[in-house]
């Protein structure tokens, strides 16, 4: 049986197929939402500028793993690849995709001029899980050679959207 | 290491001293072992798996276990198919993939699981404790490797059902998951023709997105145009495989 894990960007007919997954980590989010949010990062804004989905899969085809990218214009650092919403699912052998995004990550990075990747954490994911996942994921971060620097705040409007 | 005069004659430390290649344990006839992430595991490796692992025994439509149920074990297929299911938020059923021998079940998992699994016949099943399962997939990176190397959970499964459900119309599907369950069937050292169902139209109709009727419909036009043959109610024969796979991929 052949073990290997495979980068392959997701397009629109695999979309669906990487579904179960999403579902799987965040159980309320459905195949339109999913499809909404998915459809514009698989263009990219010009050749230079790449984004899309990348997907781990294994040899029989089936996705175990998925990050968006983008290479994004830094004031500082130039051409900086940013990757988030990281989705691993909570399986044995979890390490194993995890060794296949960050191989992913860094090879487009090398494609595309980048000196610095920057990986954001899953904020999309249901509170239980993101605290959970969250403890793994910084661990796996580290392990894979990141350092947390800077600091992003974040102010939710819900409640005053939903005042007004 | 050789016999020794002293050495009780029937525990099963004296069987493995005598006998230690004899020594019969469920692995040793299991069927689908070949087929299995289990496959991969040697001598050493199987036995530590088997210390912590029970065989249980399904009745036909009985729970395995239910969706939001703590996820305390983790299950191999080994005898007979299992449904996996989610409840919908409006009541309704939503079956999400089936399970055969050598299929691992409850993989996919938090704290609770994340859907209802049902036996379709009589089923056997190899229990694991999830987190003694885990302690020793710590020490066993073939079986974790070959575990997700493997088209056999229920996250493969529900992909699957993806890809099905994306088949415009409901002869394409119908098709393909006939010929999704013959591919299963062959990785897993089953004939793949004929193809066997051990699911119910109704369930097939859910798993598929579509309603008895149109089922039944789609079952009834491949049978007209002689490209299946119905052996009875659980058993579909192949006629013409290449132009169902033609179907299948809109043709």
């Amino acid at each position: 049986m052949d073990e290997r894990l495979t980068p392959r960007l997701l397009d629109k007919t695999t979309i669906d197929r990487a579904f179960p997954l999403v579902r799987n980590l965040a159980p309320d989010i459905t195949l339109e939402r999913w499809t909404r949010f998915a459809k514009p990062h698989l263009a990219s804004r010009s050749p230079d500028w790449p984004r899309g989905l990348m997907t781990i899969q294994n040899a029989a085809g089936y996705i175990l793993g998925l990050f968006v990218f983008e290479v994004r214009d830094d004031l500082y650092e130039k051409r900086v690849l940013c990757i988030d919403n990281i989705i691993i699912p909570n399986i044995p052998g979890r390490d194993a995709i995890w060794a296949g995004v960050v191989d992913a990550a860094e090879h487009i990075a090398a494609m595309n001029g980048c000196r610095t990747i920057r990986a954001g954490l899953a904020d999309d994911l249901e509170p239980g899980a993101r605290d959970r996942d969250q403890t793994w994921l910084t661990g796996s971060l580290e392990k894979a050679g990141y350092s947390f620097e800077g600091m992003r705040a974040i102010k939710r409007l819900e409640a005053r959207h939903a005042a007004h | 290491m050789p016999p020794t005069k002293h050495a009780p004659r029937f525990s099963v430390e004296a069987q493995q001293q005598h006998h230690s290649l004899h020594l019969v344990h469920p692995c040793d006839t299991c069927a689908v072992r070949p087929y299995s992430a289990c496959a991969a595991l040697n001598p050493d490796e199987q036995k530590r798996l088997v210390d912590i692992m029970k065989t249980v025994e399904i009745d036909a439509h009985q729970a395995i276990f239910n969706e939001f149920d703590k996820a305390q074990h983790v299950f191999n297929v080994t005898e007979g198919a299992v449904k996996i299911y989610k409840l919908l938020s409006d009541g309704r059923r939503q079956i999400t993939g089936f399970l055969f021998p050598g299929d691992f079940l409850g993989l996919t998992h938090n704290e609770t699981y994340a859907y209802s699994a049902e036996a379709l016949g009589p089923t056997k099943l190899c229990r694991f404790p999830r987190e003694k399962l885990e302690g020793l997939l710590d020490d066993m990176p073939s079986l974790e490797q070959r575990l997700l190397g493997m088209a056999s959970h229920e996250l493969a499964a529900a992909q699957d059902q993806m890809i099905l459900l994306g088949r415009k119309s409901a002869k394409e599907r119908v098709v393909s998951f006939l010929l999704m369950l013959s591919n299963s069937a062959v990785r897993h050292g089953r004939p793949g023709n004929p193809v066997s169902l051990p699911m119910t139209r109704n369930d097939m109709g859910d798993y598929l997105g579509l309603s008895l009727e149109t089922v039944s419909r789609a079952f009834t036009q491949l049978k007209t145009q002689g490209l299946i043959q119905l052996l009875d109610e659980r058993q579909v024969r192949l006629i013409k495989p290449d132009a169902l796979r033609e179907i299948a991929t809109g043709f």
